[in-house]
């Protein structure tokens, strides 16, 4: 490998320290990108590592957004894992866990420490350096191995579980991306709360395949759909064949769980975390409620029990309409999966159609609007999706919510207008008569006596009366 | 309003047979494609339903589809049946996405049972704008 700094080297970082040579002799694999997320350098480990040369290294790009393919080649697999997160750009700090194609051929876990260097007097972005360990114990293979392709199956799946996809520059999602790391580190329950359609499952697998125990499978088990016996005999059946190689469970709702069961469960979760928990073949239980547990307990559906050994870390998944800002990145996810299997791909949305998306309240959230997209995409002709390629449904909803709310009922105060109307019939009586009031008493069916008192009540003096009959008359002959 | 639909990809027609009673009391279109593909494609057209899988010949691209129906159709639900000497390959089956493994020694009996359960949410789904055409 050159000693020699690459044409793309900046000058201050070479003139001033002899870095390279610093990091050639470092054991652990090192890397540096450079502002243009080239590999500028990789010292000797690092090729050790991947079996790529240096010289071969200098023209991967590591700026890679979708998740990698069978088709791939190792390369490309190799500027994937390699690829800051969005953060790292922004001079966070931070650790990821991605595969990396090994020299074997064969990929490996490993955690890459991204470091971004600031260099004063700069503009533009960072270098940014990057550490190689790799994850002890996490080989992918089982008792029996499996074939290369059902491992390379896995892996692909295990890659659409990346934390990656749920950066936002939200504070409630960086918590949410924070609490998954430390969930990821610790081997405790942990607790998903959040509406239907969230993303709670997929975040459990993400959770589970960033642990210790990310070479056994997750199971995603149901209670509220699947048999409680089924259920039962797949938790506690020691020899279930079903549960062969899992080393995580996904409950989705446990509060449906018979109480037996659920206390069971709590029995479990005890004996797993505590004392003398090393070498249990129990899996670690991760669960989904869609209502907060202390709700539950109180309705009577969920154990307090089990509430509490649940309850170690709680992660609360905000709905959809809380992240409105994050609507661009993931309908662009969305859309690239939900063009996954077709030939003809739709990449965008017209501004209309980009205004009701915005404008409905999504109450299925992230699984709802994958559908939407799903469902426009096929509908689109083209590669944009149009207002009219979106449900009927949603179109009404938006226009239900953005039509201005109709003004409030006009009272009708019943004497207030018998009032009036009466007011203007003795006005109009008066000027029929010229003021005679016998007369106009006869006109409007009531003894005069009456309408004095009606005069009086109503505030109608005689000279009301003439002018109100001079101005109306006036009009009249206008 | 579409019947939810359960499909069954088998080699010898066997669980097909077994949960055909199952399928006309309850009104469930039961499909039984030969092809892979036919699987997919069916469940673009038809809506999200079941889909019960055996594991045959060809292991690689039978959990393949199970991995591709689970990230296209979240909604649907896929089961995948075994023999004994595939438990190797449950684990793989669960990461993939199927909401039940049915390997021995759980019976055949129990398929059923599940798939009762698991179809019964596609009958009783509020219509939202996301499965309203």
């Amino acid at each position: 490998m050159s000693e020699e700094p690459s044409s793309g080297t900046p000058r201050r970082l070479a003139k001033n320290f002899r870095w390279q040579a610093f990091f050639q002799r470092c054991a652990e694999p090192l890397f540096v990108l450079d502002r243009r997320l080239r590999l500028l350098f990789v010292n000797h480990a690092w090729e050790v590592l991947t079996g790529m040369p240096a010289a071969q290294a200098h023209v991967l790009i590591c700026r890679r957004s979708r998740p990698t393919t069978v088709d791939d080649s190792n390369e490309d697999i190799l500027a994937h894992a390699l690829t800051p997160s969005p953060e790292v750009l922004h001079g966070v700090s931070e650790r990821i866990r991605r595969l990396l194609p090994g020299r074997d051929a064969a990929e490996r876990w490993w955690d890459i420490d991204f470091l971004p260097l600031r260099q004063e007097g700069e503009q533009g972005g960072h270098l940014i350096l990057g550490r190689i360990r790799p994850v002890p114990g996490v080989e992918l293979a089982g008792e029996t191995p499996l074939s290369e392709k059902l491992v390379n199956l896995r892996l692909r799946r295990v890659e659409r579980f990346s934390l990656d996809a749920w950066n936002s520059s939200l504070p409630a999602m960086r918590r949410l991306a924070a609490q998954v790391r430390l969930a990821g580190q610790v081997a405790t329950p942990v607790l998903l709360v959040g509406e239907e359609g969230t993303g709670k499952q997929t975040l459990a697998r993400t959770i589970h395949y960033l642990s210790a125990r990310r070479d056994g499978a997750c199971a995603v088990l149901d209670c509220e759909r699947l048999p409680p016996t089924a259920v039962a005999a797949l938790l506690f059946g020691e020899r279930a064949a079903g549960r062969a190689g899992v080393t995580a469970v996904y409950l989705r709702e446990p509060a449906y769980l018979p109480r037996d069961v659920q206390l069971r469960l709590c029995e479990m979760i005890a004996r797993s975390n505590g004392p003398g928990a090393e070498g249990t073949t129990a899996p670690r239980i991760l669960a989904g409620c869609a209502m907060p547990p202390a709700q539950a307990v109180r309705a009577g559906r969920l154990l307090d029990e089990l509430a509490c050994a649940l309850s170690l870390l709680v992660i609360e998944v905000p709905p959809l309409r809380e992240r409105r800002s994050d609507l661009p990145a993931l309908v662009e996810r969305l859309l690239e999966r939900a063009c996954a299997d077709r030939e003809a791909r739709v990449t965008s949305l017209s501004a209309d159609a980009w205004a009701v998306l915005r404008g409905y309240v999504w109450p299925g959230n992230m699984r709802e609007l994958y559908a939407v997209l799903r469902a426009a995409a096929g509908r689109a002709n083209g590669e944009q999706i149009r207002v009219v390629d979106l449900p009927a449904e949603l179109r009404r909803a938006v226009e239900r919510e953005q039509t201005p709310p109709r003004p409030a009922e006009r009272a009708l105060p019943l004497e207030q207008l018998l009032e009036e109307a009466e007011r203007r019939l003795i006005l109009l009586a008066l000027r029929r008569t010229h003021g005679h009031k016998a007369r106009a008493a006869r006109l409007l069916s009531i003894p005069r006596p009456r309408l004095w008192r009606r005069m009086l009540k109503l505030g109608i003096v005689d000279t009301e009366a003439e002018s109100s009959s001079s101005v109306e008359d006036a009009k009249d002959e206008e | 309003m579409r019947h939810p639909q359960l499909l069954v990809y088998e080699a010898d027609g066997r669980l097909a047979a077994a949960l055909r009673p199952l399928a006309e009391k309850n009104k469930w279109l039961l499909r039984e494609p030969r092809q892979l593909s036919a699987c997919l494609r069916l469940f673009g057209r038809g809506g999200p339903g079941v889909l019960v899988l055996r594991a045959g010949r060809n292991v690689e691209r039978e959990l393949a589809l199970l991995e591709q129906v689970s990230w296209l159709y979240p909604d649907a639900s896929t089961v995948f049946v075994g023999d004994s000497d595939q438990t190797r390959l449950a684990g793989l089956a669960w990461d993939l996405g199927v909401r039940w493994v049915l390997l021995p020694p759980q019976t055949r009996e129990r398929l059923p049972e599940v798939v009762t359960a698991l179809m019964g949410r596609y009958q009783s789904e509020a219509p939202t704008a996301g499965n309203v055409p």
